[in-house]
């Protein structure tokens, strides 16, 4: 029977899902081994090491190093796709008859980062001991950290979902050309309000001056 | 990760006040250049980090040129352009008046003015209309550009020896006042007409503007209305060709864009094509140094060599003139328009913006060196500016707008760039330690002097002081190589200890192990003995 555990277990669960992932989202999803909390800490360490990436990259590979960090920017380049991949999975996946909530689609997502917070924080580390002629190591690192986190996300849909493997690739490429409309919607509206706003400013404004 | 607006705003007030802020009476501009150290990210550079710092002038107004200074009956009439010779005399086009007013190597006086370039009255050998003037070996070279010919004389002795005058040959004496500037003709000895050029052309119309000669008598010409580079004129005045054209950059899009239309529309896209050199000069070596009008995306600046490749070292920036205009990207007037060019000893070369009367000077390696000047109404800056050359030390810019020459001379600083820039270039930087290290005395953010005393310190094996000076130089490159110099110093600092400590903490475990068997031994033999003891005691009580 589905039971919540413990925060503690959830967070050290992590090792199941990213080593076993096939058995370890399966158990995120029926036995209810991850909890939300959980996934919000893997999230905001990944926004933290993202942070510190952006601040303490040794100058060789960041020559702009010493430039005021952008948080908000970080934010929408490392956070925000996966917010706006969960919601585009969530809204395909309710279609294409998959039998994952809200919830467990956001933890399996978190999960699946966990490599990108350790390659962010080993990558920094190391771009402060080595030179600009073995920077490939540190594209290494990040590509198979990428790789890595990629494959995750793909069984974290395919096991949440109870998909098939090509079932749950294709729900992930689906989900990407979700985000891009979802970002489409979002700056239409935008765009859409503002001149709302305009409008109504010239508009309170010719009654002013009447 | 490109910034803000708010910043780009923010940055933009604080560049204001960088721009009126006044350094000096006499200089109504402040020094700048571009340094890592002040990041507001305004500027589009190749790194896109660094920003303008105020540096200390280099230059500084030192006197204004006027025609009552020069004691001149006529003033001035929008002169296009000038010249100096090795002397220091300089020859001012005055254009709209038809002569050449020769200023003496002093840049205080007139030493004579030469009314046209054929004894006699007629008015069609006067300098009307001329746009371009060049002097190379003792000749000048005059482009008339309304008469569409290019004329050419020796400069008369007098002149270059700056001595009284004395008849000789090809010169005539008009007028000799006292009081009043000497004023003489000329006899050119090579004039040069348009060019036949119908096999390759319908229309033709010989309009040279700017243009420069080599001491074998070639000539590369800016010509009005052609757009396929320089016009190369041999000394036997027959056109040889063009050089220095645009190529046009075809991309995979543009190609299939080309395939899928029909002829009349490609017909209709030639005009796409075309850049238009504005200047020009020749560097001891042959080399053409050229300014052209463009957009961002194309070099302002170009070193040609002799089949008209761009040779140009580009630096850490871009080589572009202005990098942080005040207004927003993209917008028309950003970018800077150089309309002229002049290289001395040592690869420095300077560019003039006529937008925002600026002068950009650059060394070989492509650092801007130091940017200074303006347009305004006060003295020192300029209203249109047209013509920049060096003139012993000195720099000289032509105002055709105020028909005026301003010099500019250099400040401590300036010297100190010009000095460590050539000895460097002639005699590498060994020799030039001192006068960076001054450089980087007065101003601690040069980025040439930061990368040149690294190299230096690099060569003597201070790796670490190094790796500093190129960071303010701005080089990850460089920093690299010394970091990696400096990081096999300290990792051999280092792996002794590490190796050591591995040593020992490998003895204590081979100790402990020692005792804990020797103990494990003991306490067993202790063990059988008691065992021993017990069987031998159950043993003899039966």
């Amino acid at each position: 029977m589905k039971q919540t555990s413990s925060f503690r277990s959830s967070v050290m669960f992590a090792k199941v899902a990213l080593f076993k992932p096939f058995n370890g989202f399966y158990e995120l999803k029926y036995e209810g081994r991850g909890t939300v909390a959980a996934g919000i800490l893997f999230l905001l360490l990944y926004y933290i090491s993202s942070v510190i990436r952006a601040m303490y990259t040794g100058y060789i590979f960041n020559p702009s190093r010493g430039n005021p960090v952008n948080l908000g920017m970080i934010f929408l380049q490392s956070v925000m796709p996966l917010v706006l991949f969960c919601i585009a999975n969530w809204c395909l996946t309710l279609m294409l008859d998959g039998e994952g909530t809200m919830d467990q689609i956001f933890m399996g997502l978190c999960y699946a980062v966990v490599p990108l917070i350790s390659s962010n924080i080993l990558c920094t580390v190391l771009s402060n001991l080595i030179i600009a002629q073995e920077g490939m190591y540190l594209e290494l690192i990040l590509g198979l950290a990428l790789l890595w986190t990629g494959f995750l996300i793909v069984v974290s849909v395919m096991q949440i979902n109870q998909y098939t493997f090509m079932k749950a690739v294709v729900a992930c490429l689906l989900s990407i050309v979700g985000v891009a409309i979802i970002l489409l919607i979002f700056l239409l509206c935008f765009n859409l309000i503002q001149q709302m706003f305009a409008f109504f400013q010239s508009v309170y404004k010719e009654l002013s001056y009447r | 990760m490109r910034s803000l607006s708010v910043k780009k705003i923010i940055a933009a007030i604080l560049m204001m006040g960088l721009f009126f802020m006044q350094a000096n009476a006499a200089a109504p501009f402040s020094g700048y250049e571009y340094s890592t150290d002040n990041y507001n990210g305004l500027i589009v550079s190749k790194r896109d980090i660094a920003n303008a710092k105020p540096a200390p002038a280099a230059f500084v107004f030192d006197d204004a040129l006027n025609s009552g200074r020069l004691g001149l009956d006529l003033p001035l009439n929008t002169p296009e352009d000038f010249a100096c010779d090795d002397n220091g005399n300089a020859y001012i086009l005055d254009t709209l008046n038809g002569r050449i007013v020769v200023v003496d190597k002093s840049l205080s006086k007139t030493l004579c003015i030469i009314r046209g370039w054929l004894p006699g009255d007629a008015e069609n050998t006067r300098f009307t209309g001329g746009r371009g003037i060049y002097q190379v070996d003792g000749r000048l070279y005059v482009s008339l550009t309304q008469d569409k010919k290019i004329v050419s004389f020796e400069i008369p002795l007098f002149i270059r020896n700056s001595s009284e005058f004395k008849p000789e040959d090809g010169v005539e004496l008009v007028s000799a006042e006292h009081g009043k500037p000497l004023v003489i003709d000329v006899t050119a000895d090579r004039i040069i007409e348009s060019p036949d050029l119908s096999a390759i052309r319908d229309t033709f119309d010989f309009k040279p503007t700017k243009l420069a000669a080599d001491s074998a008598g070639r000539l590369y010409v800016v010509v009005e209305g052609i757009f396929d580079g320089l016009m190369m004129i041999d000394s036997s005045n027959a056109f040889t060709g063009f050089v220095g054209a645009n190529r046009i950059k075809l991309n995979a899009i543009d190609l299939l864009w080309r395939r899928l239309s029909t002829e009349a529309q490609i017909e209709a896209q030639e005009d796409t094509v075309p850049i238009e050199f504005n200047s020009l000069d020749m560097d001891k070596e042959g080399f053409l140094y050229t300014t052209s009008k463009g957009n961002e995306n194309e070099d302002l600046v170009r070193r040609l060599n002799l089949i008209g490749n761009n040779v140009l070292n580009q630096g850490t920036w871009f080589i572009k003139g202005e990098l942080s205009p005040l207004v927003r990207e993209g917008v028309p007037g950003s970018t800077s328009h150089l309309i002229d060019i002049d290289v001395i000893e040592g690869g420095i070369y300077t560019c003039l913006d006529n937008i925002r009367g600026k002068l950009f000077t650059y060394n070989s390696e492509g650092d801007l060196l130091f940017a200074f000047g303006g347009i305004s109404a006060q003295r020192g800056a300029f209203r249109v500016p047209t013509a920049v050359e060096w003139n012993n030390g000195k720099i000289l810019v032509l105002d055709k707008g105020n028909n005026e020459m301003i010099i500019f001379r250099p400040t401590e600083y300036g010297e100190a760039v010009i000095a460590a820039t050539r000895t460097q270039y002639t005699g590498g930087y060994g020799e030039s330690w001192d006068q960076w290290n001054k450089v980087l005395a007065l101003n601690p953010h040069n980025q040439a002097a930061n990368r040149n005393v690294g190299k230096l310190q690099y060569d003597q094996g201070e790796y670490h002081k190094a790796m500093q000076h190129f960071r303010l130089g701005n080089s990850p490159e460089l920093y690299s190589q010394a970091y990696a110099k400096y990081r096999k110093i300290e990792a051999e600092k280092i792996i002794p200890w590490i190796a050591g400590g591995l040593i020992l903490a490998f003895a204590a475990l081979v100790l402990l192990k020692t005792f804990g068997f020797i103990r494990q031994s003991r306490d067993r033999w202790i063990f059988f003995r008691e065992e021993a003891r017990k069987y031998k005691e159950r043993n003899s009580r039966k």
